[in-house]
């Protein structure tokens, strides 16, 4: 059998195998075992078969698959140019097999490039005899003709527009042979490859019908089917349809009224299609063809602005308007004047009766086209500004000055942005009225009514951005400007009127931005000028203070800032000023330093100012006996020196180290001034990476503080410090493999500890111990059996073991990865593996009077967990979380505080699994909303629940319990606590919405 | 398609001008920012002393009553979509702190307080008034507890049908019979959808 034969015979049974033949065919051209004229010949009876179709369709797909498979260079260009013709004469007499053809050429055009005139003929032969398109059933033959074309398009282009241009007939078949087409996978192709004679052709004469053949498809609603395997998108299409679209401005006459027509549809979709391709259009069209149409497109857009319909309609118009300014601010004035003219009329009638709606749009125009360039930012100034001043001037209702400085405030808005892209815009037009506005605005700050707050926070807004606009404001300007808002700043401390103040505060911040030296010069003494040096016991510099340290947060004054700071507290404690002032002099530095902009060198926080503010405060507190040690000073004083230690390289931190070693290790050897010491030994410990400290130092560090945890005074807050240091130790600097020996050694030995009668400060030790351990993760069977040894100890001890569990997870701002700590990725995951399911075995099974025991306990694990963690367990986890609701005791709020957080994501994320409970849930949920013996916030927490019981669980499952709920939510209507009664009105809404769907089932 | 309105450019007030209890309370007792320098979680020492138990002894008034007041009911009321427009009765100032007024019980044996509200409606000639006043009695009677009565009316001079619509706001069958119209129910639960 020849090869045409196999091929026919595999062709419809096994398209593999037919594919086969067609590579083997191909391979003996190329082995010349086979001549081009014998594979043709061999054809002949069956390419031209006079009954069957599919025959002669089947024996083209066999040339086209046999010339798909060829190499380069096998076919000389006379035996491709004879197959070009051959194939090109079978079209003209038999359609059969079309896509195959195309196929056939798009092979033969990828082994040798085409002349201009086999180009020409190729296309002209498709349009005339196969046209149209449609007449194809099969997709697939339409895709392989699309291609072709599109290719030719695009490596042909010259070839093809003399086509154009020597035949004006040509044109109008070309259009009309993709008529009709609807599978989106022809139309991407499709869309493509009318863009070249949309953009590069002349098609004056046929732009309506080209723009028609597109737009046709206007507005795309197309859904790709639920498994689609081309993954087309209807945004897809609508991108290349809107590509079209603008391609050409000889559309405009067609695409605008068109478009603006569509823009009255009340489907949103269509209307944001409509939008986004008017914005194309603006872009892709010739300025002199827009100016045509920018006053309809005006009218028809600001509509959208005006009465705002969908907000997102409303920004995308409003690109659209600062699209077309922008498009004339590049070329002529003219245009631009005429398109400006309706919209300044227009707006300057919407000022006279501000504030309402349409002036809120008003200024959100006016942003939107000022944004647009400097050009018309100008205009736009001259246009607007006198009207608004003089209507501001004319008028004495505040309400309607403030809406006319809010309109302000967006132009003035768009001039700060216009000189964040391209500094040194002209700002003549804003000058001209940038004095008459401050006047205002510092009137408005002065002297207007304190409860006026919109009106005064507009006029604060106005302000900052004034300063920020370059070349606005004179010097003076700027100085009064700063004067005033420093000056609100320091004088409103009184109650009410909203947050002007924390606005005033980022106010002078921003402006610190812009002028960062007025900030230094005028406010900063203001500042220093209230700030006394020794204040009296009562006096409330806390307001000033914290305003003052928010200022750091611009770098240019933060050295100032930090500096005053640091000498105003020297000057305080030298003068022996409260301590409560001289530890809020000492918490700014703190927050100047963490919230604030330091200078940092290579992303770290300078080290000299290590030696400028840590060092002092450090050398102060070693000269002082422990008598004179104020708790909380060092604390904080701990902090700072951790906040600037923390990042610096272990060289610096060496040195720091060895330099303080000794008077901190013989402080230590006394008991009552290391008690003293704990709070700032703790922060400067946990600055320090690991490598710094020698490990012969920290074992007896460690005894030394396990010796006070152990035998200290009861002072539960120094006792906790020390226990937090525990654990800092045996995470940071303790070696994993010695572990348990350095621990026997220091008599903190986790099963030493809880051994017999163990005392509350053995336990806490072993808590810390155990703490330090499990997030280290590297010690973890020491870390597990320590863990399981705390769990036994539930079934003997009282309830205050089982409180501490929920110390093992909580957050500690010591045990961080900043700190040099080592936290395991999975620790939280690993606790959770080791307790969780041992305590709800134990639950289960214990006896009632420890049974509390390990709900509290697992509440307290629960309680810090992401519910991530939890979930796999939820199913086990729901019957000891119900019973924890039971426990009645005042001190167990807490856990039950916590249950109910659980069960509030339980019913977000996985309803599912607690339905079947619902019943005692509801019950359990009702119980809890109750007051006096449950707190505010469980019954807040309860009724929050509850609120999500009818929208999370099904319909059936919840109305039974409709009446009872509702009646018994009455009570929580009128709790003690606002907060709470806000809760309810909020769950007895969600459980009365239940009553709509009965009647709609009646 | 605005023409439909009653009034297609009401005047807007603005969110910082509407009374909020957070907007008169006395800044004094927020929380300074250094606070949160030094967070406190619960200790290892002393379990008992996490935050949430110490900020809640700190506020020791835990159980200190927090009467219902007039700031509670604006707050239950101005949240209320407008039917005309996006916008909530507060802004529009269809309500009015001002217009609330709660009475306490007529005698002391009774407990039976009452809450008046009077509606300002955006012109005189507001057909919707009606259904915003229903709205309005519709959210306090499911949001107050019982012991309050709620009288809702439109504020004297403020509208041409003010007798009309009191009469039928003041009417307990009338409002019921209200309730069973579908239609009217439809739009009173839009207005409400935006309520907290």
């Amino acid at each position: 059998m020849s090869d045409i034969e196999l091929y026919l015979f595999e062709a419809d049974k096994n398209k593999m195998e037919a594919q086969r033949v067609a590579t083997q065919s191909a391979g003996r051209l190329e082995a010349k075992t086979l001549k081009l004229i014998d594979l043709i010949t061999s054809l002949e009876p069956y390419i031209n078969d006079k009954d069957d179709g599919s025959i002669r369709a089947k024996s083209v797909t066999y040339l086209a698959d046999v010339l798909s498979s060829l190499p380069p260079r096998v076919l000389s260009g006379q035996e491709r140019r004879l197959l070009c013709d051959f194939i090109l004469g079978r079209i003209e007499g038999d359609a059969e097999g079309i896509g195959a053809s195309a196929r056939a050429l798009i092979a033969l055009e990828g082994l040798g490039k085409w002349d201009a005139d086999t180009v020409q003929k190729v296309l002209r032969t498709f349009i005339d005899n196969t046209h149209p398109l449609r007449q194809f059933k099969l997709q697939t033959e339409r895709y392989a003709l699309v291609q072709l074309i599109d290719l030719l398009l695009a490596k042909y282009r010259d070839a093809l527009r003399q086509l154009h241009e020597s035949d004006h007939e040509f044109m109008t078949g070309f259009i009309s042979y993709f008529e009709g087409e609807k599978d989106p996978r022809n139309l991407m192709i499709i869309f493509s490859l009318l863009q070249v004679p949309m953009t590069e052709w002349d098609i004056h004469a046929c732009a309506q019908d080209l723009f028609d053949s597109v737009f046709n498809y206007f507005p795309i609603t197309f859904k790709p089917p639920p498994d689609d395997p081309y993954g087309i998108t209807a945004q897809d299409l609508k991108d290349r349809l809107r590509d079209c679209i603008a391609a050409n401005s000889d559309f405009a006459p067609y695409a605008f009224p068109q478009l603006l027509d569509k823009l009255d549809s009340t489907s949103m979709n269509t209307k944001r299609d409509v939008l986004h391709t008017i914005q194309a259009c603006v872009l892709g069209y010739e300025a002199k063809t827009i100016n045509l149409y920018s006053v309809t497109l005006w009218d028809a857009l600001k509509f959208e602005i005006l009465n705002v319909q969908e907000e997102d309609l409303a920004l995308e118009s409003l690109k659209a308007l600062g699209l077309i300014a922008a498009k004339f601010a590049e070329t002529a004035e003219g245009p631009l004047n005429a398109y400006l003219r309706p919209v300044i009329k227009e707006c300057n009638e919407h000022l006279e009766d501000a504030p309402t709606k349409q002036s809120e749009a008003t200024g959100r125009i006016l942003h939107a086209l000022a944004v647009s360039g400097p050009a018309v930012a100008d205009k736009i100034s001259k246009g607007v500004l006198p009207v608004l001043f003089s209507l501001y001037n004319g008028s004495q209702s505040i309400t309607k000055r403030r809406g006319l400085l809010d309109v302000f405030n967006h132009i003035v808005a768009a001039y700060v942005e216009l000189d964040e892209l391209q500094p040194n815009t002209n700002t003549e037009a804003l000058q001209a009225y940038a004095n008459d506005a401050l006047e205002a605005m510092i009137r408005a700050l002065v002297n207007a009514p304190k409860a006026e707050v919109s009106f005064r926070l507009a006029s604060l807004k106005g302000l900052t951005q004034l300063v920020s606009t370059r070349n606005a404001l004179s010097e003076k300007e700027g100085e009064r400007a700063v004067d005033t808002i420093t000056d609100m700043v320091l004088h409103e401390q009184f109650e009410g009127h909203g947050d002007i103040r924390a606005q005033a505060i980022k106010a002078l911040t921003d402006v610190a931005h812009s002028i960062p030296l007025v900030v230094r010069d005028r406010s900063v003494p203001a500042f220093m000028v209230e700030l006394l040096d020794n204040p009296s016991e009562g006096s409330v510099l806390a307001p000033v203070l914290e305003a003052f340290a928010q200022l750091s947060t611009e770098r240019q004054i933060f050295d100032t800032i930090a500096l005053r700071l640091k000498n105003k507290y020297g000057v305080a404690r030298h003068q022996g000023a409260p301590q409560q002032y001289q530890r809020s002099l000492l918490l700014a530095l703190l927050y100047a330093f963490t919230f604030g902009a330091p200078m940092r060198e290579d992303g770290i926080i300078r080290s000299a100012y290590y030696t400028e503010y840590a060092e002092p405060l450090l050398t102060d507190i070693a000269s002082r006996p422990a008598a004179e040690q104020d708790h909380s000073t060092l604390d904080i004083v701990g902090r700072i020196v951790n906040v600037l230690l923390r990042p610096q390289g272990v060289h610096f931190q060496s040195t720091v180290y060895n330099k303080n070693l000794q008077w901190l290790s013989s402080a230590g050897k006394d008991e009552m001034l290391a008690m003293a010491l704990a709070p700032f030994t703790l922060q400067y410990y946990a600055g320090m990476k690991a490598e710094v400290a020698d490990a012969e130092d920290i074992v007896s560090v460690l005894k030394a503080q396990a010796h006070l945890a152990l035998h200290a005074s009861s002072d539960p807050v120094g006792v906790s410090t020390v226990l937090r240091h525990l654990s800092l130790l045996v995470n940071k600097f303790i070696n994993p493999k010695t572990m348990q020996a350095t621990l026997e050694a220091s008599g903190i030995e986790v099963g030493v500890l809880l051994s017999a009668t163990a005392s509350s400060q053995a336990i806490g030790a072993a808590f810390a111990v155990v703490k330090g351990l499990l997030i280290q993760g590297k010690s973890g069977a020491l870390a597990t059996r320590y863990l399981q040894a705390l769990l036994d100890i539930l079934a003997s001890e009282g309830k205050d073991v089982a409180r501490h569990f929920a110390t093992l997870l909580a957050p500690d701002d010591i045990l961080s990865k900043e700190n040099h700590c080592l936290v395991s990725g999975l620790y939280k995951q690993k606790i959770f593996n080791q307790s969780v399911p041992f305590m709800i075995d134990a639950v289960r099974t214990a006896d009632a009077s420890i049974k509390p025991n390990y709900l509290i306990a697992l509440s307290g694990i629960l309680r810090w967990l992401p519910y991530s963690v939890i979930e796999p367990s939820l199913k086990s986890l729901i019957a000891p979380l119900l019973q924890t609701l039971d426990l009645n005791e005042p001190a167990e709020q807490e856990v039950k505080a916590s249950a109910l957080i659980i069960f509030e994501s339980l019913l977000m994320h996985d309803p599912t699994i607690v339905a079947e409970h619902t019943a005692s849930l509801v019950t359990r949920l009702l119980n809890s909303t109750a007051g006096p013996a449950n707190k505010a916030d469980v019954r807040a927490k309860a009724l929050q629940c509850l609120a999500l019981a009818p929208r999370q669980l099904k319909r059936e499952a919840v109305v039974p319990y409709r009446r009872q709920v509702v009646k018994r939510l009455q009570a929580c209507l009128d709790d003690t606590k606002r907060s709470v009664r806000t809760e309810a009105v909020k769950c007895r809404t969600a459980w009365l919405g239940l009553d709509e769907g009965n009647e709609d089932e009646e | 398609m605005e023409a439909d309105k009653d009034n297609a450019n009401p005047t807007i007030i603005n969110p910082s001008d509407l009374p909020s209890r957070r907007r008169s309370a006395p800044t004094a007792k927020r929380p300074g920012i250094f606070d949160a320098l030094a967070p406190a979680y619960p200790s290892l020492a002393d379990p008992l002393s996490s935050p949430e138990a110490s900020s809640d002894s700190a506020s020791s008034s835990d159980e200190e009553r927090e009467e219902i007041d007039e700031q509670e009911v604006y707050d239950l009321i101005s949240t209320i979509s407008d039917p005309e427009h996006p916008l909530s009765l507060g802004s529009l100032g269809v309500v009015k702190l001002d217009d609330i007024l709660i009475l306490p019980p007529t005698s002391p044996r009774s407990r039976i307080s009452t809450v008046r509200v009077l509606i300002t409606p955006t012109t005189s000639a507001c057909s919707l008034t009606t259904v915003i006043g229903l709205g309005v009695k519709v959210r306090l009677v499911n949001a107050l507890p019982p012991r309050f009565r709620v009288d809702v009316r439109i504020k004297e001079g403020t509208s041409r049908t003010a007798d009309e619509v009191n009469k039928q706001l003041g009417d307990k069958e009338r409002v019921a019979a209200a309730m069973e119209n579908r239609s009217l129910v439809n739009v009173v639960n839009t207005m409400l959808a935006t309520c907290e």
